[in-house]
């Protein structure tokens, strides 16, 4: 039997050169849900999708239930060498995850045909953000921790982001984002909010 | 497990060629080369033969200078992050970053040392020592840098200060890979069993103790 | 167990802690090394080799021996603070290398000192004396890995490995006399065998170098005292 998802966290702190950085947290997130972290600059929100990732060491419990195969991450390090062709960037990581994605599927979906045999660099960095999605749509996971994944893109991106997330939520999939904009952006009706005093 | 070997050796070789670091590495080797017998007057660098040491020395200083991006463009753009997060086995990762590094300052060495030190001395009598030595020595010399480099990530200083730091590690290896190059008596080869040794205990240590530095040390 | 030790782990209470013991080490090290400095200078004999020369030994000993003990301190607390993630573990173990690089030299320049009328040079590079420059320079590289990183919580784990990793050199100094042909004597003291030192040579040697560990301590405790007060320097600014 499938197990199902979920994510309970339990008094987390998270210390860094002794203060800790956020009051303890206790919230829980289940399958098909989006929960948005809102809160001001300096409060902890890259933080706490750290420790939600397991790259930084805190105290308290986070549990996850059920999840398939990777996390799925954006951070605001986008992971992408100057140098390297788009293409040749695609390529590395449907080899790195051993996908059964398509080149040609990908390309298709974040509409990179005119930049397909160009150099990163010349990317703007509406563009390269988009590239970071890329790693999303190649493997199969079930959770999505988004570090801002709104900053410095255009319409046409944001909506196709929003569609991603929207269809991920719609498959039975857990979307944990951080963001500092204010209103609702997208239109999830399963959705929560943590707001970080 | 092989397979994700081969990408990620064969990406970070690409890396190497594209930004242009690749021919670095030997170029300072030949350049530092050069210094000795100008630095000696060439009589005496003749008369002294201290090519062997020369090729030692250079060798130390071109590894040291092609230490620092080993892990430094993966650590600043975000790469090694992401591999973390997606659980690809880092363990894999650093031994492909090993052998590429090696691949590009330690084979081009090995390589071209003995020639160097035939052209420069006119002397040829102690160069498959040398080969053999440096053959020891180089991937060493990768992997005591390899968990040195992935310390240094995140600091400020770290050109100078890394440099610094692994020089004192490298001392043993070149004390000995010296003493292997210039035996004259070839049945009693200690140096080359120490070596061996050291490489042998190495390539299993040093690249266990790099995994554990650079998943504590990412954020 | 832990639990209990925990207590102590916090800066403050170490503070406090180490204050009273700080002073008794210094209060008792010095009478220390008076005695041991004045037996050692004045009443111990002569070597039947070296003569006189030999006085030299009480410092150069005590103090070769305070810079290994140093290293293996630094590497186990290091060892804790990665296991057990006390932050007080690596504060305490940063503090060591200051101190710990001034008995180094003084074991150097003395060991010179030394050297001259007995092998009848400064420095020789064998086994022993190359691989306590090399400690002396892995000293030099911790300290400045502690500076690298001001402000960043990777320097402590940067520390600690670094540390971990540098402790190869110590079992490869302690062994070098046995190991290699080395001009330097082997040791005569710390040995499977027993000590093979006259008794008279001893006495003031475990004085002067239990005189001299705890003149270590003093200074270790003095710099831990005043890095958990920069600290908490730190951690008041940071506060909104």
């Amino acid at each position: 039997m499938k197990k199902k998802l979920s994510l309970t966290v339990t008094k987390l702190t998270c210390k860094r050169n002794s203060i800790s950085i956020f009051n303890p947290l206790s919230f829980k997130v289940s399958e098909g849900q989006m929960l948005i972290i809102k809160g001001k600059n300096g409060r902890g929100k890259t933080t706490l999708i750290h420790c939600l990732a397991g790259l930084l060491s805190y105290q308290g419990l986070v549990k996850w239930k059920g999840v398939e195969g990777k996390i799925g991450y954006i951070g605001h390090k986008f992971g992408l060498k100057e140098y390297e062709t788009v293409y040749d960037f695609i390529k590395f990581w449907k080899a790195v995850y051993d996908s059964k994605v398509s080149i040609d599927e990908v390309v298709e979906f974040f509409s990179l045909f005119n930049v397909l045999f160009s150099p990163i660099a010349f990317l703007s960095f509406g563009q390269k953000k988009k590239l970071t999605f890329v790693r999303l749509y190649f493997f199969n996971n079930n959770v999505w921790l988004l570090d801002e994944p709104f900053s410095g893109m255009d319409d046409n991106n944001r909506e196709l982001i929003v569609n991603m997330i929207e269809s991920h939520i719609s498959n039975k999939g857990m979307v944990v984002l951080s963001t500092h904009e204010k209103g609702r952006i997208l239109n999830i009706k399963n959705t929560k909010e943590l707001v970080i005093e | 497990m092989n397979n994700l070997f081969y990408i990620i050796l064969k990406k970070d070789f690409k890396d190497n060629l594209l930004s242009n670091k690749a021919w670095f590495t030997i170029s300072f080797f030949l350049l530092c080369l050069i210094i000795f017998p100008l630095a000696f007057g060439s009589s005496q660098y003749l008369e002294l033969n201290v090519s062997i040491s020369a090729i030692w020395i250079s060798t130390l200083f071109a590894n040291l200078i092609a230490l620092d991006h080993m892990y430094k463009e993966d650590y600043n753009d975000g790469t090694l992050l992401y591999y973390i997060v997606n659980k690809v086995p880092l363990v894999i990762v650093v031994y492909a970053k090993c052998l590429s590094h090696w691949l590009f300052s330690g084979l081009p060495i090995i390589l071209i040392a003995p020639l160097c030190s035939y052209i420069f001395s006119g002397y040829s009598e102690n160069n498959l020592n040398l080969f053999i030595s440096l053959i020891l020595a180089t991937p060493i010399f990768t992997l005591i840098g390899s968990p040195i480099a992935a310390l240094m990530l995140g600091s400020s200083l770290r050109g100078a200060a890394l440099t610094f730091i692994t020089l004192p590690f490298y001392l043993p290896i070149i004390i000995f890979g010296v003493m292997g190059t210039n035996i004259n008596n070839s049945n009693i080869n200690a140096e080359f069993y120490l070596l061996l040794a050291i490489l042998s205990i190495g390539i299993i240590f040093f690249p266990m103790i790099t995994v554990k530095i650079l998943k504590s040390i990412i954020n | 167990m832990l639990r209990k030790l925990h207590k102590y782990a916090n800066p403050n209470k170490f503070s406090l802690i180490i204050m009273p013991i700080k002073n008794v080490c210094l209060y008792t090290a010095l009478p220390l090394i008076a005695i041991g400095l004045i037996i050692g200078l004045f009443f111990s004999p002569p070597d039947y080799q070296q003569g006189e020369t030999v006085r030299i030994m009480y410092i150069h000993v005590s103090s070769a021996w305070i810079s290994l003990f140093a290293y293996v301190l630094i590497f186990l607390l290091s060892v804790f603070y990665l296991i057990w993630k006390f932050p007080l573990f690596v504060l305490m173990a940063k503090e060591i290398p200051f101190v710990a690089i001034i008995f180094t030299l003084i074991t150097l320049i003395t060991g010179s000192l030394w050297g001259k009328p007995t092998w009848g040079t400064y420095w020789v590079w064998d086994a022993r004396l190359t691989s306590f420059l090399i400690l002396l320079f892995i000293y030099l590289g911790l300290i400045f890995i502690d500076k690298a990183f001001k402000y960043n919580v990777n320097g402590d784990l940067s520390f600690s490995y670094l540390s971990i990793i540098g402790a190869i050199n110590i079992p490869i100094i302690k062994f070098s006399v046995d190991w290699w042909n080395t001009l330097h004597q082997p040791a005569s003291v710390i040995r499977a065998s027993g000590p093979s030192i006259n008794i008279e040579m001893l006495i003031p040697l475990m004085i002067m170098s239990t005189g001299v560990l705890l003149l270590f301590f003093y200074l270790i405790f003095t710099n831990i005292q005043s890095a958990i007060a920069e600290k908490k320097i730190l951690f008041l600014s940071s506060k909104d």
